[in-house]
């Protein structure tokens, strides 16, 4: 039995060119007090605890993450507000990676993605993630 | 409401306390005072001298990694001492936080001392507190290592409307539920965007909605069902301790 992986990030469907950064260098903090902020700005609009980016003082904007799984299309109505690119596509990788862990040991084959767009309905990134076992056995196929 | 009123509860609920013990904790507790949200009210390297009592509103402990991640590894309600420990253990290995405007009352490491010495059934309660708190901390660590995160999810909804309910601050099915997205995120160990799923999901089966800062809880048989939650660990019977 083999398992094939393969998650790409792509593009999406706009033309705009994902910057190049270092990983996690978004992230880097010298203070434990910065990253704390940070997270805190990374808020939805459900239940806000009242901090927000005047504490980062970076310009956020506002992301829609809409999840594919298979059939199912989950629609993000509430966004999320982030720095940069560079913290989306990490953000949109990380869930991918979740949602990876949660529902790929039970099954056989899957196509998942997370199409990210900012307030129109034009994705401007797409990580997507295609599973297959396939069963090399030569008996009772896989369900 | 006093800054005893939501211990006493909680206490009462799993032992007698008698006049004299109940007394003697509020004498020994500072007046309540306001803290603001998202507040550190003890730093990672700390020594405090005294230990935090939650009054009113959500409270976290939490540890932050240098590329900037952060774990919430306690979630605190009213009631809840958040740095009891920190009597003993003297330097803070992790941060204590408020998530949401706090009221919160402070009892003096010396007080402490002296309750253990002359009350110790009293003692023995406060001993409980910090062992609940290691009971879930356990119980997160089997979450965190072997749950789904819409397991995890579930197990932390009935957690939290369990020690709510302790309290009398849950409404019939519903709860106050002040913390963001990302804060559940922080303690799930899950990006928000996962949390975010994942609540839909709980949504879909029909089992919670969370609408502002109220949360409810539509189907809790079937939601203690997905999270496999058995409230053994909170110690909950009334006995003698």
């Amino acid at each position: 039995m083999t398992s094939v992986l393969g998650c790409g990030i792509g593009r999406g469907l706009a033309s705009r060119d994902l910057p190049k950064l270092p990983v996690a260098a978004h992230r880097r903090h010298d203070e434990v007090r910065a990253a704390h902020y940070r997270y805190d700005a990374i808020m939805n609009t459900l239940p806000s605890s009242g901090v927000g980016e005047h504490r980062t003082g970076a310009a956020m904007a506002r992301y829609f993450f809409d999840v594919r799984d298979g059939d199912r299309v989950i629609a993000d109505p509430d966004g999320l507000e982030f720095a940069d690119l560079a913290a989306v596509r990490e953000e949109a990788a990380t869930a991918l990676a979740e949602m990876a862990r949660d529902s790929l040991p039970t099954t056989t084959r899957r196509r998942m993605s997370i199409d990210v767009r900012t307030d129109t309905d034009v994705p401007i990134l797409r990580a997507s993630l295609s599973f297959d076992v396939e069963d090399l056995s030569g008996g009772e196929p896989l369900t | 409401v006093s800054a005893t009123e939501f211990l006493i509860r909680k206490l009462e609920e799993r032992d007698v306390l008698s006049a004299e013990e109940k007394e003697v904790l509020a004498s020994a507790l500072s007046r309540p005072r306001s803290v603001k949200a998202d507040e550190d009210m003890v730093r990672e390297g700390d020594r405090p001298s005294e230990s935090i009592l939650i009054v009113d509103g959500f409270a976290s402990r939490y540890k932050v990694l240098q590329s900037g991640r952060r774990q919430i590894t306690a979630i605190h309600v009213p009631g809840d001492f958040v740095d009891l420990h920190g009597f003993l253990l003297k330097k803070m290995d992790h941060a204590v936080g408020t998530l949401t405007p706090c009221t919160i009352a402070t009892i003096p490491h010396e007080k402490l001392r002296d309750i253990t010495e002359r009350y110790p059934h009293l003692a023995r309660l406060l001993w409980l507190s910090t062992l609940v708190d290691s009971s879930i901390h356990r119980e997160w660590l089997v979450a965190m290592g072997r749950r789904s995160a819409r397991e995890h999810m579930a197990h932390i909804v009935c957690e939290l409307f369990v020690r709510l309910e302790l309290v009398g601050l849950t409404q019939g099915d519903t709860f106050q539920m002040p913390v963001t997205q990302a804060e559940l995120g922080d303690t799930l160990g899950i990006s928000t965007v996962h949390v975010n799923r994942v609540l839909q999901e709980l949504r879909g089966e029909g089992l919670i909605t969370w609408r502002g800062e109220k949360l409810t809880i539509h189907d809790f048989e079937r939601l203690k069902e997905v999270a496999e939650f058995d409230p053994t660990y909170l110690s909950l019977s009334h006995e003698p301790r």
